[in-house]
């Protein structure tokens, strides 16, 4: 061996040695600072309000039945109006296989809507000054995701799956100076895209050969070159071409699927899919696809409380029926089965005390306005893998609360650390094994 | 008395004399914005009606603006909705937009009226040859392509 070839062996020796660390198992070169518990989170936000009461707490008996256990009768006046729904789709009632957290809390900020989703998806507490037309002064989970894990990932593996197209998409990415939309998710409100005026909107035969689209990309890429703008003065977050590419064959399937009738009523419910149940499957639609690394989907139907207390229990049921829908094809998508940690929990509670509108079963309307303690009070529940989450545990205490939502998921992909102490909350850790 | 008298005449004189200005001017021509001074992002309704009145040369109604506002508000990348909202405007057997004969018998001709109606601006000449150039590389692809581009540009999401 001569002096050259010495001296290269032993450079790429050394090279080796110092990068060895760094290699992991999964061949990825650089790992979040953290280990990964699992490699998918799905956030669903049981939202609307929902109150302790009525959910855990069966006081008008057990109205979740896929989700937690018991037979405890309904009250006749609830029973007599409730919806026909389909048989459960799973063989137990979800707290027999995670963890449930009876007791958590929305602990601090006014509990409305728009505060509650802050603090999920942020997680950080908000105040009266949050500004309901702006995006959110906090990152939000999927900036922390797309910013902090690494390998650093395209937008097609986070999704936000809204329930409308006012406001909530608001909460996609962030103001801060060090986030923002480029490590923002695709946010999509389903509901609203693939259903009436919209649908027509979209066309259903945006498909570009493939030597077509790159040459217009050639001659867009040129025209935008002759056009200097900064990504931050640029509304939105961006896809690559090759994700944009798979979002709009995803688009013209859900389109083209949706014009000819296939989404009326697809999981038979016998009275019909309300948007809760239309915003699940379409969450679904989009694991099916993409089996993003993250997703966040709200429901919404619950707040009919306000002036119906029979229907809220109605929909709290049938937000149930669809969480316990989620899991199943959750657990029937290959890539995500067994490898995907999905956490429950709505974004705020509702008061103790009715307000003055009566139903037809002369049950008086519930709101969200006092901020009192039984507003507060809500419910978490943590599905995992065997091994991972512990199975049939329910915590009765008051332990958790909703800002440990956003820790707990950066946890469980392995990028906390990174997120440098942003995060006042602290990681669920009593769900784990 | 008589001195002061003189001298107010005489100033007024002077004051009221005629003075030949010279005055310079160029002939009139229309002057186009450059891209450099388009620093105004334009509002979502904005893009969207603007767009529907340079294709269709006529003002949105409010009922297609509501409909294309709730598709453009559903869905977070932006770019994936107008790609598809301006691909179907321009694939309307009534969108306004120059013949492809047009383009063969003189593409210098309908690259400037599409700029011009779309950017409001003339095309630079590297932009010209550019153009050109990539018409000639893609002899089956034109006006539809080119309009589609610039629309979906982001020099047209400014003003």
């Amino acid at each position: 061996m001569n002096r050259r070839e010495f001296i290269r062996k032993s450079a790429i020796g050394s090279l080796g040695i110092a990068a060895a660390p760094y290699i992991l198992p999964s061949g990825r070169l650089f790992a979040a600072t953290g280990a990964r518990k699992v490699n998918h989170v799905v956030f669903c936000l049981f939202a609307g309000g929902v109150r302790n009461w009525e959910s855990v707490q069966k006081a008008e008996g057990n109205l979740m039945p896929n989700i937690l256990s018991g037979n405890e009768a309904i009250s006749n006046d609830i029973a007599g109006s409730m919806s026909g729904l389909p048989s459960s789709p799973l063989s137990a009632p979800m707290q027999t296989m995670g963890t449930l957290f009876k007791e958590f809390r929305f602990s601090s900020g006014p509990t409305g809507h728009y505060n509650g989703h802050t603090t999920a998806i942020t997680g950080q507490h908000t105040n009266t000054s949050l500004n309901l037309r702006a995006n959110p002064e906090w990152p939000t989970i999927f900036e922390l995701y797309r910013k902090h894990n690494s390998p650093s990932q395209a937008a097609t593996n986070a999704w936000w799956v809204s329930h409308s197209n006012n406001l909530y998409p608001l909460l996609n990415y962030s103001s801060h100076p060090s986030y923002g939309p480029q490590y923002g998710a695709n946010q999509i409100a389903p509901t609203q895209l693939f259903s009436g005026a919209a649908l027509n909107a979209l066309g259903s035969n945006y498909a570009l050969d493939p030597d077509v689209a790159e040459e217009l990309e050639r001659l867009r890429h040129f025209t935008d070159a002759q056009f200097d703008v900064s990504f931050n003065e640029a509304a939105g977050l961006e896809n690559t071409v090759e994700g944009r590419d798979q979002i709009q064959a995803f688009i013209n399937k859900m389109v083209s699927e949706a014009s000819s009738g296939q989404h009326n009523n697809p999981w038979s419910i016998p009275s019909g899919m309300n948007g809760d149940m239309y915003n699940m499957f379409y969450a679904e639609k989009v694991i099916e696809e993409f089996k993003p690394e993250l997703l966040v989907v709200n429901m919404f139907g619950v707040d009919v409380a306000h002036t119906n207390f029979t229907e809220y229990c109605n929909n709290l049921r049938r937000a149930d029926w669809a969480v316990a829908h989620l899991w199943n094809t959750i657990q029937n998508t290959p890539g995500m089965a067994n490898d995907t940690l999905l956490i429950v929990a709505p974004e705020i509670g509702r008061n103790a005390n009715p307000n003055t509108i009566s139903d037809a079963n002369g049950r008086f309307a519930l709101d969200h306005t006092t901020n009192d303690a039984v507003s507060r009070e809500i419910f978490c529940l943590m599905m995992g893998p065997s091994g991972v989450v512990q199975a049939g545990q329910s915590i009765n205490q008051v332990a958790g609360e909703s800002i440990d939502i956003v820790p707990t998921i950066a946890d469980a992909l392995g990028f906390l650390p990174d997120t440098n102490g942003i995060l006042p909350g602290r990681v669920l850790q009593e769900a784990y094994v | 008395m008589r001195k002061w008298t003189i001298l107010c005449i005489v100033l007024l004189a002077v004051s009221c004399k005629d003075v030949e200005l010279n005055q310079y001017e160029i002939e009139p021509v229309n002057v186009n914005t450059s891209s450099a001074e388009k620093t105004q992002r334009k509002s979502d309704l904005q893009l969207i009606s603007i767009m529907y009145s340079d294709v269709y040369g006529k003002a949105i109604s409010q009922t297609e603006l509501q409909r294309l506002s709730d598709a453009y508000n559903s869905f977070g990348d932006k770019q994936v909705v107008i790609d598809r909202i301006t691909w179907g405007y321009l694939n309307d057997s009534r969108a306004d937009l120059p013949l492809d004969s047009e383009l063969i018998a003189n593409p210098d001709a309908v690259i400037r009226t599409l700029y011009e109606r779309y950017f409001s601006r003339v095309p630079g000449e590297m932009e010209l040859w550019y153009y050109k150039d990539w018409l000639m590389e893609n002899p089956d692809l034109g006006v539809l392509h080119l309009a589609f581009v610039l629309l979906t540009s982001e020099e047209y999401k400014y003003y």
